[in-house]
């Protein structure tokens, strides 16, 4: 059946700065929040502006990813006409490749557009925590009679040359665009929200897949060539939460966020957030537990202190052990005695008993984990690795195969 | 298990929950946070592989409807069987002492029609964490006609009991009063289907309606029926002092060790709710809590369910709160059973006791 519009998903980055906790998923998969991936966020959005077609394009670790989003049940997607759909890249009959660029991912992927046929096609990436009704951007999109419409938003000018930064007329209409500028014209910034005539962006990607010289990339090929030819582009004003979650400090920080401001509300009647529950019992806090300004989620069992942090499902922390500012994802252990502060701790780590992680420096201290993966004196123990050093310093990244084993 | 069936009853004569009852049938009953009874006995069947369940009705079935929706969430919602909700028959309500007897004559039909060859019949008012496929097997070993679920039990005052000799049932009765050890049947039993048929379409002819004196009893009597001796944690829901002992169990490491096991997932309804929000004020001590609760006071030896708010300087001890109830500022809540959506206004206190817990019914302002 012919749609509307339909949504494709940028799925397929490592997401390298993450370190470790990318190792073995795609950044679409990391677990945010307590109960979610970062990949329900986008999901949820598509649902609730009545989107019921998704192309996910991955093509990094997918497994995870796969398993997760399954038959797309847990986000009403498993319909008949239409669902969501994870599209790997894939062999043809001379040659396959891998997805060159984000341009080139929806490039392999033209058929399976075509398929449903739509009028306008919305391109996001898997890497945001934010909530928005992609409904109004297409109707701004269609009143616009646009060729493209981008979302922005003001970021902070000194991040500003991390983005597309652009510039749009009285009427939002896009006069500059630069990919990752050295010196910004403006902190306004692209979210990487695209939506296209499906017939415009088909055009596009075949003039530009036979371009030797492109890299095959919306920011840097696509969306400059079409402002030099003066298509119709337009900017839609985005106002609200919208966190990038591409490093180890900001994937904190955005948790965090979580405790400290209702700028974010996750707890929305109108606007659940969906996902696919891990489907455990309801938490037990025990006889020592104190537990302070903190989110806990099903299957947990706390006897320790926690403050101030985000505890995933089937968490255990032991009695006597403390936990301050950490986000603790699903099936993690923190045995008795231990203390972690300003961590977060992969899914099914194990602090051993009494061992001390992410705090002060000195010589007592292991800052041999140290590194430049951690900043902002956060650190990170893989999923799966197990803590037995006594002291380890903030900023250290403990990986699965070190583990502190001595 | 392909060739085996399952049959639950919603609601049986022997259960007395007053106001918790009065709106739902006791199947529906909330209990341990996020669940109903009802999911305890399904998920039991379906973690036995049973893809073919039948759950027979009684009136005020609109909650459970609600809840077991298309049987999705057990992996019930199935092109070929599933889960079947079997609505009552008004004539067979009215005509049968014993519901359950009604119930399983209205589903005499879906059993003939089913292809498997075992059916397991079960009362949906135990909280436990059962194999049944283990029942099944042993059903088929020994070539018995009926298997009977019992258990051993210190508690005589309710129920059905059996007399055992040489490992072999020889009848049952009602009530125990002089032995301090008794043999209490479960309320889950497996039959060969084919037989079973046969003799329900006796009962229903001679007109008789007691599934203990007519069904039970013929068995025994003439036929070849096997028990098997269950010894994990189970207990049943029968009244109010009944549903408050089970919940209060939960707070006990070892009945959540053995109701709550990796592989066998109790499965409920999902609401996707947030992770739950404890304030600053929050002091939260050996409870049971579900997602979705924002919790600023104090909460001591409770079970909460899903979306449950407690206002800052609210004292909670002892108490069950279901599902989207408010306890406000500076409330004091003691032995209390609170059913959903209830608000207990500022500065309120509710004391019951640990064998007379107060009940507020469903969306009471106090």
């Amino acid at each position: 059946m012919k749609k509307d519009c339909i949504a494709m998903i940028l799925a397929g980055g490592q997401g390298s700065r993450l370190g470790v906790l990318t190792k073995n998923v795609a950044k679409p998969a990391v677990p945010f929040g307590g109960k979610y991936r970062i990949i329900d966020f986008p999901l949820t959005n598509c649902v609730q502006s009545g989107i019921d077609t998704v192309g996910i394009l991955t093509q990094y670790k997918p497994l995870e990813l796969n398993t997760y989003i399954g038959n797309g049940q847990s986000w009403d997607l498993d319909v008949n006409d239409g669902g969501v759909y994870i599209l790997p890249p894939y062999m043809r009959e001379n040659e396959g490749e891998w997805y060159k660029g984000t341009a080139n991912a929806i490039y392999q992927n033209i058929e399976f557009i075509d398929k449903f046929a739509p009028e306008h096609v919305l391109i996001l990436s898997g890497d945001h925590i934010y909530k928005m009704e992609y409904n109004n951007m297409l109707e701004f999109h269609k009143k616009n009679d646009a060729d493209i419409t981008i979302a922005m938003i003001p970021v902070d000018p000194k991040e500003a040359s991390r983005f597309g930064i652009l510039e749009t007329d009285a009427e939002g209409k896009i006069v500059t665009f630069e990919e990752k500028p050295k010196q910004p014209k403006s902190n306004t910034a692209s979210m990487g929200i695209y939506i296209f005539k499906w017939e415009v962006l088909r055009r596009e990607l075949i003039l530009d897949e036979q371009d030797p010289s492109s890299s095959k990339d919306f920011g840097k090929n696509i969306i400059p060539k079409m402002l030099n030819q003066g298509s119709r582009m337009f900017g839609y004003r985005f106002e609200g939460y919208w966190k990038d979650v591409g490093t180890v400090e900001s994937l904190w920080q955005a948790n965090m966020d979580l405790l400290d401001s209702d700028e974010f509300n996750l707890d929305d009647a109108e606007w659940p957030i969906l996902s696919k529950s891990a489907l455990k019992q309801p938490h037990f806090l025990g006889a020592q537990a104190e537990i302070y300004n903190s989110l806990i989620t099903e299957g947990c069992y706390i006897n320790g202190v926690v403050k101030h942090s985000i505890i995933a499902d089937s968490v255990e922390i032991e009695k006597g052990a403390k936990v301050v500012d950490c986000v603790i994802m699903s099936g993690a252990k923190v045995l008795a005695g231990a203390q972690v502060f300003k961590t977060i701790i992969g899914e099914g780590a194990i602090i051993g008993e009494g061992c001390v992680v992410g705090v002060g420096g000195g010589e007592e201290g292991t800052s041999k984990y140290v590194s430049p993966y951690c900043s902002g004196g956060v650190s990170l123990v893989a999923p799966g690795a197990r803590v037995t050093e006594k002291w380890i310093v903030s900023n250290s990244m403990i990986t699965e195969d070190k583990g502190g084993k001595q | 298990m392909i060739d085996t069936m399952g049959i639950i009853f919603s609601s049986n004569n022997e259960t007395n929950l007053g106001e918790l009852e009065v709106i739902r049938s006791v199947a529906a009953l909330p209990f341990a946070g996020r669940y109903r009874l009802i999911d305890f006995v399904l998920s039991g069947m379906v973690n036995s592989g049973i893809i073919n369940v039948g759950v027979t009705t009684d009136y005020n079935y609109r909650s459970l409807l609600d809840h077991l929706g298309s049987g999705k969430p057990w992996d019930l919602a199935r092109k070929k069987y599933g889960l079947f909700i079997l609505p009552p028959f008004a004539e067979n309500l009215a005509k049968y002492d014993d519901k359950r007897m009604g119930m399983i004559l209205g589903a005499l039909h879906y059993l003939k029609r089913s292809q498997q060859k075992y059916v397991v019949v079960a009362d949906c008012n135990n909280v436990c964490n059962i194999r049944f496929e283990e029942v099944v097997e042993q059903h088929k070993q020994t070539g018995a006609d009926l298997t009977i679920v019992y258990q051993d039990v210190d508690d005589n005052r309710f129920g059905l009991y059996l007399d055992i000799e040489d490992g072999r049932p020889t009848g049952f009765v009602t009530r125990r009063d002089n032995k301090p050890r008794v043999h209490r049947i479960a309320g889950y039993y497996v039959f060969t289907k084919d037989l079973l048929v046969n003799i329900l379409e006796r009962c229903q002819a001679l007109g008789k309606n007691d599934i203990a004196k007519d069904l039970l009893a013929d068995y025994v009597a003439n036929h070849n029926v096997g028990l098997y001796k269950f010894d994990k944690y189970l207990t049943t829901v029968r009244d109010i002092d009944s549903y408050y002992r089970a919940s209060m169990d939960l707070l006990n490491a070892d009945v959540r060790k053995q109701l709550f096991v990796a592989d066998d997932t109790i499965f409920t309804k999902i609401k996707d709710k947030v992770p739950t929000r404890y304030l600053t004020n929050a002091v939260v001590k050996n409870s049971m809590i579900a997602d979705g609760c924002v919790i600023d006071g104090t909460v001591e030896n409770c079970i909460l369910f899903r979306g449950v708010t407690v206002e800052k300087g609210a004292n909670l001890k002892n108490c069950i709160i279901m599902q989207d109830t408010v306890i406000s500022a500076n409330a004091r809540l003691s032995c209390a059973i609170l059913d959903k959506n209830c608000v207990i206004c500022k500065g309120k206190e509710l004391v019951g006791q640990p064998e007379f817990p107060i009940v507020v019914g469903k969306r009471r302002t106090i």
